[in-house]
């Protein structure tokens, strides 16, 4: 075989293993396998100003597929697992608890354009907002985790620790704990 | 059945419509289908296995190479296919109704 087939070939399985972990596992062999299929006829078709065409169109082709997989892989679309239309598996889930804060978060927003009751500091709006979305993320991952069934009684827990953590914030539950009643 | 297909996993669905096949055998099907139309590399190939595996529209089939695995259409693969299939000789049939072939000078294609 061609040294540069052989050479190709190698930077080839370098590059696959820029790929995520989970897909790499799955397809990475397969990609190699189609990728040296393609070369050698490329060569055998063409000659080395084949290797050169089709190495500019793997580059160009595997640079968008390599953005997508890991954006696919980073949002949690939950890797390879299988949505079947269960929003909690999908990233969007995220989008809707950002804005699912800013609507809670409004509400003392407004309030406090027509009362002095409310008052809320901007520190307030950012450990509110951080302990929704932080609580709301937590029970996602563990959503994920767990059967549907159960996933009524992992709401439930995050949600008993959400009221704990917010009454301990307001009033302080423990007065040795921190930040109780601030 | 409201399945979004991208033109590559169209073109899978359709190259394996015919026959189970594995991943180097596709991408020489969907070229030679698509006049040459359509590249497939490896990383959009897998990409959209990976995807159309997940959604179910595709299967893959027990063998014995790892770096050769067979995908075939699933029962939701198939629909998906004719559905798009229906889809566009519908929109063709809408076009000759019309004599569009003829307006957008595009009369080669008028059979």
């Amino acid at each position: 075989m061609k040294a540069i087939i052989r050479l190709s070939e190698y930077l080839y399985g370098l590059f696959v293993r820029f790929y995520p972990g989970r897909y790499r596992n799955e397809f990475g062999e397969e990609m190699k396998y189609v990728y040296s299929k393609s070369i050698n006829e490329a060569y055998s078709e063409q000659g080395e100003p084949g290797i050169a065409k089709f190495w500019a169109r793997t580059l160009t082709d595997g640079m968008k597929s390599l953005l997508i997989e890991h954006i696919e892989n980073k949002g949690g679309g939950e890797k390879m697992k299988k949505n079947n239309g269960d929003l909690i598996l999908t990233n969007k889930i995220f989008s809707y608890l950002a804005v699912g804060t800013a609507a809670i978060l409004s509400i003392p927003l407004v309030a406090m354009q027509f009362t002095r009751e409310v008052n809320w500091t901007a520190g307030d709006f950012v450990v509110m907002g951080t302990l929704i979305f932080g609580m709301g993320s937590m029970f996602i991952w563990s959503a994920r985790r767990v059967n549907k069934k159960n996933r009524l009684v992992v709401g439930l827990i995050i949600l008993a620790a959400f009221l704990a953590i917010w009454v301990h914030l307001a009033v302080g539950i423990v007065d040795s704990w921190p930040f109780a009643g601030s | 059945m409201n399945t979004q297909l991208s033109q590559s996993e169209f073109y899978i669905l359709l190259s394996l419509a015919i026959k189970e096949r594995h991943g180097y055998e596709i991408m020489k099907q969907v070229e030679q289908d698509s006049g040459r139309k359509v590249y497939l590399g490896p990383g959009t190939l897998y990409g959209s296995i990976k995807r159309m595996l997940q959604s179910e529209l595709i299967e893959e089939t027990p063998g014995d190479n790892p770096r050769r695995k067979y995908y075939t259409l699933t029962e939701a693969g198939r629909k998906a296919v004719a559905s798009e299939l229906t889809r566009y000789n519908d929109a063709v049939e809408l076009a000759k109704r019309k004599n569009l072939f003829r307006n957008l000078g595009l009369v080669k294609f008028v059979l």
